[in-house]
């Protein structure tokens, strides 16, 4: 019995990673992933694109897709009219091969084959790709060291911004930021004493969960797992409705994008 | 001779009568006693007991005590023996005086003797030495007025909420007998121990005798506060020139009713209950919020620091919530620390289509004063003998007998008598509850009801929107919901939805395929199993902000949609790793040209699939189904449940040069 189980353990992860390899390896082969430059550089700690000058764009909103991809997206738009022009997709990888994975993800998930940045005469970061509609450039993906970048137009117009041009801007901003020896060197925001009072409550039952965060500029958005965390006289509490084990995470982004996450593990019975 | 001794018997017979009718005329015989009673003319008009004053008068030395007969004549009638009532003297042994004599009264108990009416009245007071038959000499009144009334008050329910919507003021119904005079009539509420005068509904007005008038009690005090629940009676006073007053009075139970929870439930085979939730709970995106399956999605309630669920602190009756019209985010509260509003609330409820719903009412359990604020007060029931019970118009206590002798914070289960439609749509439905007492065995209503409204939806089958998770966010969004039902909006099956969530996926939002890139702007991940950003699609519909979508998003849309209502669909990738896609002619979704996108070639398509891929769906591309779909002319088909075979006949130049990658229910955020 317990040998059947293993197998079908095994048979599982087996297709997953069958599945995961499958998937970015033949992105790898099509984008010639393992041609890519600029592994050799130095890692980054992010980019403050609050010094990086878009006007007359501002960010409009912003979307986080911290639980999935680890982006962050930032929706520029003339102040004015609040209409959204083009996105700013913004990755920082604790390598500078987490960043171009990133960005290989991204390339995997279109439907069409990007061409390179050199085909449009883009030649911004390590590595670039480009996509026009038309005569104007609409996408623009690169990697520069550990950050990964996505610019897209929402929509193709004579009042387009060039987002070549917006591209050079933040490439130019990579370059100017502080170099990290190492993955640990990132400055990333801060996460301590993640920790919750009882392993173990019942439904509809709180459970205190504490910890603290450090940065600038933080962001913090917590995965509730399925069940509720809420703040109550400046504390926060757990609370679930239904019996089950729920895992309660963390992301905290700081103005540099670099992020950091926690897990705990709260069974509710 | 004989002659002679019949004209003797006549004329004997005739002097018997003759002596008989003296008598009848006169009770009085000749005095054989030197006692003669004087008897004083009470004053007009008089009531009920009423005291005659007399002297008894002897000119002898010593005097005789004396016994007394009184007598009445009504209306000019003959004297009758009085009854004599509560007070005054006695009738036997009583002193007597020389001129002007002994003073002595006689208390007459004319209502015993009359009953109710207008009479005029003769009193005569006859003496006797005590103990003997020596009779005196009769004294006598003139004829003086006696009035005897009978006031009557009825009330139209023993028991009252003024409070309770849609009530009736309570009706008051008075009469004071006899007719034929106008009497000074005052109805008021008193308080039922103390009598404390709580409001005047009629003061001092002339009104006639032996008709009945009507008036109302709205339930409030003279300063136009509701009373405290508790005990009452409704008194009608009425006057007639001095005379003491008429009273009567009637009791009435001042009640506080009412239902502070409605909790739909699960109704088994009858009737499956969904929960949903909302992707916004405070402000953010991504903080979800669970309608609780376990608590009232109807409610009343205290908020922090209020004193009572029925009232606010006030003692004004809670406003009953209307259905909560935010599809994104429930009520928020600031003082609740989840955010959400958690004591009065009115949020949608979910059901598998052709249900009867089940649901549970939470009796209130205590209301507050109007008149001192920040007053709790007891609902004044359950009354001793008096059992109140709870009706659910249109629905039917779950077991028999269990809305009877109810009780404050009691609950009681009822199933709805008729089915939701058997079909997928947002429906109202509408509660009235009311309540009724019962006296004497047999139940009577009390004024006003409650209702309720629900906003309740009807999908075709359990929601099936993760192959694991049931908890959020892979609970039904109300917002998807409301979506799906509103496209869908009737009767409809597994195949007619699937039609429906596709060309409403391909037309409804006017969403646009990313020509440049075809890249993912709603769907995140690997396309091993991708994740739809709901929250964000459904932020961008909301605002009229959409970016662009590709297949991806199309396809996690149209399984998600579909999935919401229950009606199983995964998202299929086609192509990719089993080979590149050459395309045949197609539009794209929010165009209108026949186009083959990106050069004829698809690095991979996704799609809808409701049977692991045995047929497909596709709001993405409207392709050429006329045969021919490599070149003109072209007859749009937006493919649904197509099989296999013939959509990827539609879609490529060459369908064996490929082959599907994965296919996954996606997950949600």
């Amino acid at each position: 019995m317990k040998a059947i189980f293993s197998v079908c353990v095994v048979t599982v992860l087996f297709i997953f990673f069958v599945y995961a390899d499958d998937f970015l390896d033949s992105a790898k082969k099509i984008y010639e992933f393992d041609k890519w430059q600029g592994r050799d550089g130095a890692l980054k700690q992010g980019i403050l694109m609050k010094e990086v000058n878009l006007s007359p764009y501002e960010v409009i909103s912003e979307r986080s897709r911290l639980r999935t991809s680890g982006e962050t997206i930032l929706r520029y738009g003339l102040k004015a009219s609040r209409k959204i022009v083009f996105e700013v997709s913004i990755f920082v990888g604790d390598s500078i091969l987490e960043a171009q994975e990133a960005l290989l993800r991204f390339l995997s998930t279109c439907t069409v084959t990007i061409p390179n940045g050199s085909t449009a005469g883009i030649t911004v970061g390590d590595v670039c790709f480009a996509a026009k509609d038309g005569n104007t450039v609409a996408l623009i993906a690169f990697t520069r060291n550990n950050v990964f970048i996505r610019l897209s137009l929402l929509k193709v117009d004579e009042t387009s911004p060039d987002i070549t041009e917006i591209a050079k801007k933040i490439d130019e901003r990579i370059k100017q930021e502080e170099e990290a020896k190492d993955a640990q060197d990132l400055k990333k925001p801060l996460i301590t004493g993640f920790s919750v009072a009882k392993d173990t409550t019942a439904p509809d039952t709180p459970v205190e969960v504490t910890f603290k965060t450090e940065g600038d500029g933080l962001y913090v958005e917590i995965d509730e797992g399925g069940g509720m965390v809420y703040d109550d006289g400046g504390k926060k509490y757990f609370k679930a409705q239904n019996t089950g084990e729920y895992k309660v995470t963390v992301y905290v982004r700081n103005e540099r994008f670099l992020v950091s996450k926690r897990t705990i593990t709260i069974k509710v019975e | 001779m004989r002659k002679t001794v019949l004209v003797i018997l006549c004329v004997a017979v005739l002097f018997c009568g003759a002596c008989k009718h003296k008598k009848k005329k006169s009770h009085t015989p000749a005095p054989t006693s030197t006692i003669t009673a004087a008897v004083t003319v009470p004053t007009s008009p008089q009531t009920g007991n009423i005291t005659i004053s007399y002297r008894l008068i002897d000119p002898r030395t010593p005097t005789v005590n004396a016994d007394v007969k009184v007598y009445y004549s009504k209306n000019g009638g003959n004297f009758v023996p009085a009854t004599q009532g509560a007070g005054g003297d006695p009738i036997t042994n009583l002193t007597t005086a020389a001129s002007p004599g002994a003073s002595h009264t006689f208390v007459w108990d004319s209502l015993v003797d009359l009953g109710i009416g207008s009479f005029n009245i003769v009193i005569k007071i006859v003496p006797y030495e005590t103990g003997t038959t020596n009779m005196g000499t009769a004294g006598q009144t003139t004829s003086f007025q006696v009035i005897n009334a009978e006031a009557t008050i009825t009330v139209g329910a023993k028991v009252f909420d003024p409070k309770m919507p849609n009530s009736s003021p309570l009706q008051v119904t008075y009469r004071v007998n006899p007719s034929g005079i106008d009497f000074v009539m005052t109805v008021k509420v008193v308080t039922a121990t103390g009598g404390t005068e709580v409001v005047r509904l009629i003061d001092a007005q002339t009104k006639a005798g032996g008709t009945s008038h009507t008036t109302t009690w709205n339930g409030k005090n003279a300063n136009a506060q509701y009373v405290d629940t508790g005990d009452y009676k409704l008194r009608i006073e009425a006057t007639y020139q001095g005379l003491p007053a008429w009273t009567k009075e009637e009791a009435v139970h001042i009640v506080r009713l009412g239902v502070v929870g409605i909790q739909f439930l699960d109704n088994g085979a009858d009737g499956a209950e969904y929960q949903m939730m909302y992707h916004i709970r405070n402000t953010s995106l991504y903080t979800y919020y669970a309608i609780p399956s376990n608590k009232p999605e109807w409610a009343i309630g205290k908020n922090s620091g209020d004193v009572a669920d029925l009232d606010t602190n006030d003692g004004l009756p809670r406003v009953l919530p209307s259905p909560w019209t935010n599809l994104n985010s429930p009520p928020q509260d600031a003082t609740d620390p989840a955010g959400v509003e958690d004591d009065n609330y009115n949020l949608p409820v979910c059901y598998k289509r052709a249900s009867k719903p089940k649901f549970q009412l939470t009796i209130g359990s205590n209301a507050a004063s109007n008149i001192t604020a920040n007053t709790q007060l007891g609902c004044n029931y359950p009354i001793t003998g008096m059992p109140i019970r709870v009706i659910v118009d249109s629905a039917t206590p779950e077991t028999a007998g269990a809305n009877e002798n109810i009780s404050p914070a009691g609950t009681v289960n009822f199933i709805a008598n008729t089915t939701l439609p058997d079909a997928v749509k947002k429906n109202t439905i509408t509660y009235t509850i009311r309540f009724e007492y019962q006296d004497g065995g047999t139940w009577h209503q009390i004024s006003g009801y409650i209702t309720t409204n629900h906003t309740v939806y009807t999908i075709f089958d359990k929601p099936k929107l993760h192959d694991s998770s049931t908890n959020p966010p892979y609970l039904p969004w109300v917002k998807c919901v409301d979506i799906v039902c509103g496209w869908i909006n009737g009767p409809a099956t597994e195949s007619q939805i699937c039609s429906i969530v596709v060309n409403k996926v391909n037309t409804f939002f006017g969403i646009q395929y990313d020509t440049v890139s075809g890249a993912c702007w709603y769907t995140t991940g690997s396309l091993s199993l991708q994740t739809m950003k709901m929250s964000d699609f459904i932020e961008d519909y909301d605002a009229n902000t959409f970016t662009k979508v590709n297949c991806s998003d199309c396809a996690c849309l149209t399984s998600t949609f579909a999935n919401t209502i229950g009606v199983d669909h995964k998202a299929l990738i086609l192509g990719y790793t089993t080979g590149s896609i050459p395309l045949n002619y197609m539009i794209a979704i929010g165009y209108s040209d026949w186009i083959k996108p990106f050069g004829g070639w698809f690095s991979y398509h996704a799609v809808a699939t409701k049977d692991d891929g045995a047929s497909i769906s596709d709001a993405c591309c409207t392709l050429d189904c006329d045969g021919t779909p490599g070149s003109a002319p072209y007859t749009p088909l937006l493919p649904v449940n197509e099989p296999y075979a013939s959509y990827n006949a539609m879609l490529s130049s060459n369908p064996s040069s490929y082959g599907t990658y994965a296919k996954w229910r996606c997950g949600q955020q």
